[in-house]
C-alpha cells in the first residue's frame, strides 16, 4: 500500500501564491479559509530586513492529533495516509481545530460563499448582480464550482463543520497529482509515494536534509521541506567587536 | 408605576428573571440558527467562544454539587443530608445549564448520533459524553429516591462520586492532552478542574443555602451549623485554589515561550483580574474575617463572588488557549489576539444562569428536601 507525501523545495518557491488559489479553485473552498497557505515572517531592523515564505497545507501527519480527538472518527486516516474529514459525521465541536499545532483546519461559522448570493447588483444598472451569475451560469454557490472533489468529499462543505485539505483525493484515484502540485508554476512542490524507494520523494528525501515543521510533536507530517531559501552573500568575515 | 413595584412578590421578580434570561437564550439560538456561529464570535483562531467557558463551568459546577452531594458519604450522622439533597437537584440543573450552552454552540448537533455510533475510544471529548451522561442519570436516580423519601443506596452514591470525578478530570485532559498548546498547561489542567469544580459545587450550594435562608425556607438549627461548616472549609479551599491561580500565573508570567503565556497574555486581561481580585482574593477577606462573615450580606456575597471570579477563570483558561494564532493564521495577526465577547455570546451565559435559577426555584418547591434518607 503506498504512502502519499509531499516534499516542498524552498529555493524553487517563489511566494507566487499560487497553490493557494489552484487549490481554492479546485476545492470551492469558501471566503476566508484556505487549504493551501503560507507561513510569513518579517525578521530584522531596517536596512538589515528578511522576509521568509513558508508554503504550507495539511501535514497529513501518521499521529495526526485531530484524528485520534475527534470523537466522531470524522477526522479519520486512509490507507494512503490522507487525514479525511466526513462533514456527514462531523458535530462542528472544534476540537480537531484545537489540537491540530498547524492551524490547517477551518470552521464554517456561516453558510459559504455568502458573496455570491447577494442579489444587488455590483454597479446598478450597469452589472449583473452575484447570485444572478451563479443562476446564470448553472453553478452550485460560486459559477466556477468544480463538481469534481464530490467524487470523494463533499462540493461546499456546509455551515457548522470544519474542514481541511483532503489531498486532492479526487484526484489521487484517477492517477492524478493534487492540484496545487500540478499548478505549481515553479514545481517547487513534489508528490508522491514515500514507500516506493524509487519514487521522486524518496530519492530527494534521501540526497537533501528535509524539515518537518513541529516535529518535536511527534505528529509525524508527511510535508517535508528541503533547500531553505536563502538570498544573501557575503565577503568571508570574521565579524567583529 | 411605584405601586406596581409595590405589588411584586419576590415569586413574581424569580418568574420576570428567569423569564428573560430564558427569553434571551430563545433569541441567541434564533441567531445562531439564521446567521450561524458567527454571531457568537467564532473565529479560525478563537473558534471555542463563551458559550463553551459556559459550558465548562456548569459542567464543572455540577460534578463539584455531585461531589459536595457525596459528603454523608465520608461523614457520620444526618447534618449534611438536607444540603447533600439541595447539591443533587443542583448539580442536575447545572449539567442541563452545561449541556445546553454546548448544543447552542455545537454547529452540527443534528449529527450528534454519530458519537453514540461512530465513538471514538481514544477521543477525551467522547469519554466526557460517556462520564456526564452517566452522571447524569445516577443524579436522576438520586433525584427519584428523594422523592420517595428513601436513600439511593450506597453504590449509586459511591458511582455518581466517581463519574463525578471521572467527568471533571476528564474534562481537564481534553485541554490539558493539547500538546500544540501549551496555554492548556498539560497535566495540570485536569488537578485544577478537579480542585476548582469542588469548590464551585461548594460555592453554588452555599450561595443557594442562604438564598433559602433569606426567603424563609430553612436553615434552622442543625442546618444553620452544616452551612458555617461548609462555609469555613469553602475559606480554605478558596486559599488553596489561590496558591494554584498564583503557581499557573507564576508558569504564564516566567515562560521563554509565547505559546505558554507572558505578562501582556495574563495582565492584559479582563478575565484575570477578575477572577484573582473579584474571584479569590475578596472572597478570602470575608471569609477570614469575623465580622465580615458574620454579616448576612457577606454570607451570599462571598460564595456569588467565588462564582463570578470562576466563571472568569474559565474564560480565561478557554479563550487564553487560542489567543496565539498558530500557523498560517498568524499571517497579519499581532502575536497575541485580543478577543470581545458579543452580545449574544453573553445572552447565552445569562440563558444557563436561568436555567440554574429555574431549577433552584423547582427544587426548593416540588423536591422534599425535609425528609431524611
Amino acid at each position: 500500500m503506498s504512502k502519499y507525501g509531499m516534499v516542498i523545495d524552498l529555493n524553487r518557491c517563489t511566494g507566487c501564491g499560487g497553490c493557494i488559489l489552484a487549490c481554492k479553485t479546485e476545492n470551492n473552498v469558501a471566503d476566508g479559509i484556505r487549504w493551501a497557505d503560507r507561513i510569513t515572517e518579517t525578521v530584522g531592523k531596517f536596512p538589515n530586513v528578511r522576509y521568509s515564505y513558508l508554503t504550507t497545507r495539511c501535514n497529513h501527519c501518521d499521529n495526526a492529533p485531530c484524528v485520534s480527538g475527534c470523537p466522531t472518527k470524522a477526522m479519520h486516516k486512509s490507507d494512503q495516509g490522507l487525514t479525511l474529514h466526513n462533514p456527514d459525521k462531523c458535530i462542528g465541536c472544534r476540537y480537531c481545530m484545537a489540537r491540530c499545532p498547524y492551524g490547517v483546519i477551518s470552521f464554517n461559522a456561516e453558510k459559504p460563499h455568502s458573496a455570491w448570493r447577494s442579489e444587488e447588483a455590483v454597479i446598478p444598472q450597469g452589472t449583473a448582480a452575484a447570485a444572478e451569475v451563479v443562476a446564470r451560469v448553472g453553478g452550485n454557490g460560486t459559477p466556477y464550482y468544480n463538481p469534481e472533489p464530490e467524487a470523494t468529499y463533499t462540493g461546499n462543505r456546509p455551515r457548522g463543520v470544519v474542514e481541511k485539505c483532503q489531498g486532492c483525493n479526487h484526484r489521487l484515484q484517477n492517477d492524478l497529482l493534487p492540484y496545487c502540485v500540478e499548478a505549481c508554476p515553479s514545481r517547487a512542490r513534489i508528490y508522491g509515494d514515500l514507500t516506493d524507494p524509487t519514487s521522486e520523494v524518496s530519492r530527494l528525501l534521501a540526497t537533501h536534509s528535509p524539515m518537518r515543521l513541529k516535529e518535536e510533536l511527534g505528529t509525524e507530517p508527511n510535508v517535508y521541506y528541503i533547500n531553505s531559501f536563502n538570498s544573501g552573500e557575503y565577503k568571508p568575515t570574521r565579524g567583529g567587536v | 408605576m411605584s405601586e406596581a413595584r409595590k405589588t411584586l412578590s419576590p415569586d413574581k421578580v424569580w418568574t420576570i428573571v428567569i423569564g428573560l434570561l430564558f427569553l434571551g437564550g430563545v433569541v441567541a439560538a434564533i441567531m445562531s440558527i439564521i446567521h450561524g456561529l458567527d454571531v457568537f464570535g467564532t473565529s479560525n483562531v478563537v473558534f471555542w467562544t463563551l458559550p463553551l467557558a459556559t459550558y465548562v463551568f456548569f459542567a464543572l459546577a455540577s460534578t463539584g454539587l455531585t461531589m459536595v452531594a457525596s459528603i454523608p458519604l465520608f461523614l457520620q450522622g444526618k447534618k449534611y443530608d438536607r444540603i447533600a439533597k439541595r447539591a443533587v437537584y443542583l448539580a442536575l440543573g447545572s449539567l442541563a445549564a452545561a449541556f445546553l450552552a454546548m448544543a447552542v454552540d455545537l454547529g452540527s448537533l443534528g449529527h450528534m448520533f454519530n458519537y453514540l455510533v461512530s465513538p471514538n475510544l481514544s477521543s477525551p471529548l467522547w469519554w466526557i459524553g460517556v462520564f456526564y451522561l452517566l452522571e447524569g442519570v445516577l443524579l436522576l436516580v438520586k433525584v427519584w429516591h428523594i422523592q420517595a423519601g428513601k436513600s439511593a443506596g450506597k453504590r449509586v452514591e459511591v458511582l455518581a462520586l466517581l463519574s463525578a470525578i471521572a467527568a471533571c478530570a476528564t474534562l481537564g485532559l481534553v485541554f490539558g492532552s493539547i500538546e500544540g498548546r501549551p496555554a492548556y498547561l498539560g497535566a495540570f489542567a485536569p488537578v485544577y478542574f478537579l480542585i476548582t469544580a469542588f469548590l464551585s459545587g461548594l460555592a453554588v450550594v452555599v450561595l443557594f443555602g442562604r438564598l433559602s435562608q433569606n426567603a424563609g425556607l430553612g436553615l434552622q438549627g442543625e442546618d444553620a451549623g452544616a452551612y458555617e461548616d461548609l462555609s469555613a472549609f469553602m475559606g480554605h479551599l478558596v486559599a488553596a485554589v489561590l496558591i494554584l491561580f498564583v503557581w499557573q500565573t507564576l508558569i504564564r508570567m516566567t515562560a521563554t515561550s509565547a505559546a505558554v503565556g507572558n505578562l501582556n497574555a495574563v495582565f492584559g486581561r479582563l478575565s484575570f483580574h477578575v477572577s484573582l481580585w473579584l474571584g479569590l482574593v475578596a472572597p478570602l477577606v470575608i471569609l477570614l474575617s469575623p465580622r465580615l462573615r458574620a454579616m448576612a450580606s457577606s454570607r451570599i456575597a462571598a460564595p456569588a463572588l467565588i462564582l463570578v471570579g470562576l466563571f472568569a477563570d474559565r474564560v480565561f483558561f478557554v479563550i487564553g488557549g487560542q489567543t496565539l494564532p498558530l500557523g498560517p493564521l498568524a499571517n497579519g495577526l499581532p502575536e497575541t489576539v485580543r478577543f470581545a465577547a458579543t452580545w449574544t455570546e453573553w445572552l447565552v451565559v445569562g440563558f444557563s444562569v436561568g436555567v440554574m435559577l429555574l431549577t433552584y426555584k423547582l427544587g426548593e418547591r416540588y423536591l422534599k428536601l425535609e425528609t431524611s434518607g
